[in-house]
């Protein structure tokens, strides 16, 4: 059993579902990313964590202890569950100053003064705050406010740090800062950590697993690296990457003897046995694993499909530009390197690689062919 | 719609439908402090709301012991629809209920548009401009509040009265010569200039402690994107301070159709009655039944007020402005207009606080009563030694124990009762906001306004009935202290629980959150967090409830006994005893009391309401 434990937890608020049957185990020192679109369901997620919200149906366990069931009419309240979080609005009480918001878990623990005060100010110093600690929370900078909510969580030691989008509130470079701050914070105290975000960038930076939300259901539980190479749909393959994921539709059928992709355009053979042929299916690939083949150069070796396709837009950024092209109608970005010269009308060839193009059925949007690990 | 994002949708469609049944026999939140809470101030209201007004609207439907002079047929204690029948249908229909209904909602409107302009306008003055002198007329503006307004009415009278009612004529016509018309001495228009004057104060505090709250760089983000200022007063602040607008203009309306001594002293010389004054003239003749009638049909005008509003601020409640982030507030520049500002805040608080008392003191300093003379002058009716002839005996006021003894029940009176209704006002605004959507939290809401829409008079009167024998665990409570204190809390509740109720809404949920989850069990989070942000709602409760209750006549008129007489019931003893002077001092004194005490409690409320 993991430190957090989620077993088909629900909740809806009158007749919107926010959160639909979740399950999610977490073990000890893992930071976790909620990732997902707007009203996904990650706060409500978060929120029946920590006890402020509870939930309609399943069972909640928080190290080891059962923190709330609905059939046995458990509820732990928040006070009594050991978690930590940090609120979007960082929700600093405007009355206390920076130490004694900081104090506060301490002297709800009753720990003695002399205690609360060395314990407060080695935090403070780890959070780089010690020359602020007499500062009300409308005196001090954004990122501040941000170091003393996180300081406030810290303190108290937490069985489980719950941040719902920290830095959503600071300026780009303080962000990339403060994300630096987390991960040497989570290095540092091996905290286990849940952080919900809608910025892949910061999941996919600092989190070690990452649970892709939308509409309330889980889409794909996994390390970065899998939900980038392997998106266990449609949805999580369009959510996830840098630029939008291409896609073309298909059928699969069976050429000289082999499972292919088929589309009037182009034909792809696929890696591993045929299955059910005829089957509706999408093709995805990733920008930066089409090939682009200029002018009369051969395709490169190896396993592929190979089509032609109508440059419509340039973007030259230094070593690496990228181009909007138009493949059966639909706009692909295709990524090229500097050597590559190619202007709006052009006909280019595309090289898309059997290894790594992704199959899903149209029907369920779920991942029908795993490609092979890589070349 | 391309057909995979239908394909989509449909899947989402069907996860939802199937996912439904899952929510039932979901666990409760019975048994927590919010929800025992929420239990116990619904039974506190059903004791002290609801059974009273149950009991007054069940006996309308019977016959009365004074009945026997309306009718041959009435039966004491058996149930008959006669009293209704007399109200609505009958030819007394119109003077009775159509003329004052009418009557009282003409008034209600000017009253709160009147009052709307002038406190809303002196609220941005004070609280977002740099006019000179402000703090001295935030402080002054709320004076007017804590005059009596039969008072400010009396003042009126002294001014403009003509002969029509005999006596010697006002102020204006012993200066000009000419007499003023009917229609600027009595009825209608006096009557909503003098409850606008008296009432604005309260539409002034809820603006100016919302605009205090509004974080500006809200606004200034706006000034920021190139909006013209008219546009970001119009698309930003007003939003934000709307829900207190709302409340203020509510509040102001329902004051006003339920006023009494105003419309009692201006409209009775040219016999204009409203819904309270019919309602006090049915009492005076014995007519309970048609009095009780009168004021369900102001609880039921009142309700539907509530409701319409309700749907309008429903939707804007949500806005949340006191987040965990500090703001700070930058004063808009009035530049040439100043002082034209300055000179506006200046004939308000001036027409409506400081002329009546000069007029006050003036008269308390006559020999006779109407000779604006100084040869006139005496100080007898402040300082004479009991025994002199000029006072009848009557010692002067501050060497009266009497007076000194009313003094300290008026204190003791308005401070108690703003104690119990500021503390369960807040209560009410945590419970209403943290529950909200919720039946309890709506009904809560609901029944502490319910004594807003009854008339002091009434309101004193149902109390007097309920309270006068023993019930259930409650023993007979007439004669005593408590009795009083229960009745001006409770009246007093809606404004206390308003103001609980904004108050609560401008304090994000999030920090109360951050305390839970940090360990804090409710009581101390409530003591750490919650109680100190609220602390300046709390004040701006109990100050609107102890000014009320020291200015308080009619609701208490029935209730008080020779031992908890308090300052107003004194003032009116000495006017029916045609001691004009004594009863101007009196007012003077009280108006002294009012303001030093609402000094104090800034102070205090300045201290720790901190940072
Ligand atoms: N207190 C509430 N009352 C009603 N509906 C709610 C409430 N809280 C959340 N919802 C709804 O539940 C759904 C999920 O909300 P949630 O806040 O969990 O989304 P989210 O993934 O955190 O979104 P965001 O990225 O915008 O913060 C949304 O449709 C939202 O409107
Ligand atoms: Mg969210």
């Amino acid at each position: 059993m993991g430190l957090v434990d989620l077993r088909c937890v629900a909740k809806a608020f009158g007749p919107v579902v926010a959160v639909d049957r979740v399950s999610l185990s977490i073990e000890k020192g893992e930071f976790v990313a909620l990732l997902g679109p707007s009203g996904c369901g990650k706060t409500t997620t978060l929120r029946m964590i920590a006890g402020l919200e509870v939930p309609d149906d399943g069972e909640i366990h928080l190290a080891g202890r059962r923190v709330f069931s609905a059939q046995e009419r458990i509820v732990v309240p928040p006070q009594r569950r050991n978690v930590g979080m940090v609120f979007q609005s960082y929700a600093l009480w405007p009355h206390m100053t920076v130490f004694e918001n900081v104090a506060f878990g301490l002297r709800v623990q009753r720990k003695p003064r002399s205690v609360i005060r060395s314990e407060v100010r080695t935090v403070l110093a780890y959070m780089q705050l010690e020359d602020l600690e007499r500062r009300y929370p409308h005196e001090l900078s954004g990122g501040q406010q941000q170091r003393v909510a996180l300081a406030r969580m810290i303190v108290a030691r937490p069985a489980v740090f719950l941040m719902d989008e920290p830095l959503s509130n600071l300026d780009a470079k303080l962000r990339t800062e403060m994300r630096a701050e987390l991960k040497r914070l989570h290095r540092d105290l091996t905290a286990t950590t849940v952080y919900v975000t809608h910025d892949q960038l910061e999941a996919l930076t600092l989190a070690s697993r990452i649970v892709v939300m939308k509409d309330g259901t889980i889409q794909q539980d996994a390390a970065p690296s899998t939900l980038y190479e392997r998106p266990a749909n449609l949805f999580v393959a369009e959510f996830v990457g840098s630029y939008p994921v291409n896609l073309i539709e298909g059928r699969l059928a069976v050429e000289h003897g082999r499972a292919c992709f088929v589309h009037p355009e182009v034909v792809v053979p696929t890696e591993g046995p045929p299955s059910a042929t005829g089957e509706e299916l999408m093709l995805a690939i990733r920008p930066e694993d089409v090939v682009l083949v200029p002018g009369e150069v051969p395709p490169p070796a190896g396993e592929g499909g190979c089509l032609t396709a109508t440059v419509k837009a340039v973007f030259p950024a230094g070593r690496e530009s990228t181009a909007h092209v138009d493949v059966g109608g639909r706009t692909w970005t295709v990524v090229f390197g500097k050597g590559i010269a190619i202007e709006v009308g052009d006909r280019v060839n595309l090289f898309l690689p059997s290894a790594r193009i992704l199959l899903y059925r149209r029907d369920t949007g779920e991942l029908v062919r795993e490609r092979s690990a890589g070349p | 719609m391309s057909p995979l994002s239908q394909l989509r949708m449909e899947m989402r469609e069907n996860r939802r439908s199937s996912a439904r049944g899952l929510w039932r026999g979901a666990p409760r939140k019975l048994g927590t402090p919010q929800f025992l809470l929420s239990a116990v101030l619904l039974v506190v209201l059903a004791v002290f709301v609801i059974v009273p007004v149950g009991t007054i609207a069940v006996d309308t439907f019977v016959w009365q012991a004074g009945d026997v002079r309306l009718s041959r047929e009435a039966q004491p204690g058996a149930l008959t629809l006669f009293h209704w029948q007399r109200v609505f249908r009958s030819p007394l229909t119109g003077h009775l209920l159509t003329t004052p209904l009418v009557n009282s909602i003409l008034v209600g409107v000017g009253t709160a548009a009147l009052s709307l302009a002038l406190g809303g306008l002196l609220a941005w003055f004070v609280v977002r401009t740099d006019m000179p002198f402000r703090r001295v007329a935030g402080a002054l503006a709320v004076v007017p509040y804590m005059i009596p307004s039969y008072t400010l009415a009396l003042a009126w009278l002294t001014l403009f009265k003509n002969q029509r009612i005999g006596g010697t004529a006002g102020l204006f016509q012993y200066l000009t010569g000419v007499a003023p018309p009917d229609w600027v001495a009595y009825g209608f228009f006096p009557t909503v200039i003098v409850l606008a004057l008296h009432y604005y104060p309260f539409v002034f505090l809820l603006i100016s402690n919302a605009l205090a709250s509004v974080d500006t760089s809200l606004e200034e983000s706006a000034e920021v994107l190139g909006a013209p200022r008219s546009l970001v007063l119009r698309r930003i602040t007003l939003p934000v301070i709307l829900p207190a607008v709302l409340s203020g203009t509510i509040l102001t309306f329902s004051r006003a159709i339920g006023a009494f001594g105003t419309p009692y002293f201006l409209g009775s010389p040219v016999r204009f009655f409203t819904l309270p004054t019919m309602i006090y003239s049915n009492i005076g003749m014995r007519f309970p039944s048609t009095a009780n009638i009168l004021v369900l049909v102001l609880i039921v005008l009142s309700t539907i007020l509530i409701f319409v509003s309700q749907k309008m601020v429903g939707v804007r409640r949500s806005f949340v402005t006191i987040s965990g982030k500090g703001f700070r507030h930058k004063p808009v520049e009035l530049g040439r207009w100043k002082y034209p500002a300055l000179a506006i805040t200046g004939s308000v608080i001036l027409f409506a606080a400081v002329l009546p008392f000069i007029m006050f003191f003036w008269q308390s300093v006559m020999e006779y009563a109407g000779t604006y003379s100084f040869s006139n002058f005496t100080s007898a009716f402040w300082l004479a030694p009991a025994g002199t002839r000029l006072t009848e005996g009557e010692p002067g006021l501050l060497r009266n124990p009497e007076v000194l003894r009313a003094a300290w029940n008026s204190v003791r009176l308005s401070a108690t009762a703003a104690l119990v209704a500021a503390v369960l006002g807040s209560l009410i605004g945590y419970v209403v906001v943290k529950g909200r959507g919720t039946v309890i939290s709506k009904a809560i809401e609901q029944v502490s306004f319910l004594p807003y829409l009854i008339p002091s008079i009434a309101f004193g009167a149902i109390y007097l009935n309920v309270f006068i024998r023993p019930w259930g665990p409650i023993p007979a409570l007439y004669g005593t202290f408590l009795l009083l204190v229960l009745t001006c809390a409770f009246r007093n509740l809606p404004f206390a629980a308003r103001s609980g109720v904004s108050t609560m809404i401008q304090v994000s949920g999030e920090l109360e959150e951050a305390a839970q989850t940090l360990g804090a069990g409710w009581f101390y989070r409530f003591r750490r967090v919650v109680f100190p942000l609220t602390i300046r709602g709390m004040i701006v409760g109990f100050s609107l409830v102890f000014m009320t209750t020291m200015r308080e006549l009619s609701l208490i008129i029935l209730l008080v006994t020779p031992q908890t007489r308090t300052l107003t019931t004194m003032t009116m003893r000495y006017q029916e005893q045609g001691f004009v002077q004594f009863a101007n001092a009196i007012t003077v004194v009280l108006v002294v009391m009012s303001v030093i005490g609402v000094w104090a409690i800034r102070k205090l409320g300045g201290q720790s309401g901190g940072s």
